[in-house]
């Protein structure tokens, strides 16, 4: 497959999953140039026992993370006396497949979504946005059935309590 | 005619999650990949790289390897000589 096709097959799969990690389009593209670029250096290393959009997933997914973490490193260099969560939500939230109507109340929980750990993160992104089953998230993440559905819990047990934090403030 | 409980109108707030609609992605970011990979890929190949990599380290171990029984052989010379002790005297 050349990749000119291989790119219009998959594009709207990475940048969407990237969007989900950093809700806003200028990170969103530059992670799925990233993940691109990967793809055509490492397309020899790919073993055909999985699937091209599972190989694809993995590296969007760690792709991210590395884009959140260098992006947080980069803030607590520059400003030591901002609140940096006041910067990453409220400034940089910039998601287009949000409804005007929920954007508010999204924007809210995605706050709260991205204090969660990365793994409970990423379980809940891939089951609850993109309608992934468990299954097929213990098959991206490598990770038994079993230790999906602990991670989806407790993100959601960890959510529960941060929301009643927040109400209570 | 019983009230429905409130439990069941209670609404998970991750069900928000699902309003979420996929986006295509603007056409311009395949042109900025395509540049990227022309400006990564290597003015010399790779295996060309490889192949000169391999050739030096040759040498290197060959050269090592001459140096290192050039030396031995001739340590070997110096302790002939030490071990030719000779004690006799000439013009007894």
């Amino acid at each position: 497959m050349d990749f000119d096709a291989f790119y219009t097959k998959n594009k709207n799969l990475v940048y969407n999953l990237a969007l989900q990690y950093v809700q806003n389009i200028e990170q969103a593209q530059e992670i799925t140039q990233d993940v691109f670029l990967k793809a055509h250096q490492k397309i020899h290393t790919f073993k055909g026992q999985a699937k091209i959009e599972t190989w694809l997933y993995r590296i969007t997914i760690n792709t991210s993370l590395d884009a959140i973490k260098a992006k947080k490193r980069k803030k607590r260099f520059a400003i030591f006396s901002y609140n940096q969560d006041e910067l990453t939500n409220s400034t940089d939230f910039n998601h287009p497949g949000i409804t005007l109507e929920n954007k508010e109340a999204l924007q809210a929980l995605f706050s709260l979504i991205n204090k969660l750990p990365q793994t409970q993160k990423t379980a809940l992104i891939l089951v609850k946005i993109e309608g992934k089953s468990i299954k097929e998230v213990a098959y991206i993440l490598e990770k038994t059935p079993k230790a999906v559905e602990s991670l989806l819990q407790r993100a959601k047990t960890q959510l529960k309590i941060y929301i009643t934090q927040t109400e209570g403030l | 005619m019983t009230k429905p409980s409130s439990k069941k109108h209670m609404t998970d707030p991750l069900d928000l999650l699902q309003t979420i609609k996929p986006v295509a992605i603007d056409h311009k970011v395949y042109q900025t990949i395509v540049e990227k990979i022309a400006i990564s890929k290597p003015i010399v190949p790779l295996q060309w790289l490889h192949t000169a990599a391999a050739i030096l380290i040759c040498f290197i171990s060959i050269e090592g390897y001459l140096l290192a029984s050039e030396s031995s052989q001739r340590t070997n010379d110096f302790s002939e000589l030490i071990t030719q002790t000779d004690n006799t005297l000439y013009y007894e």
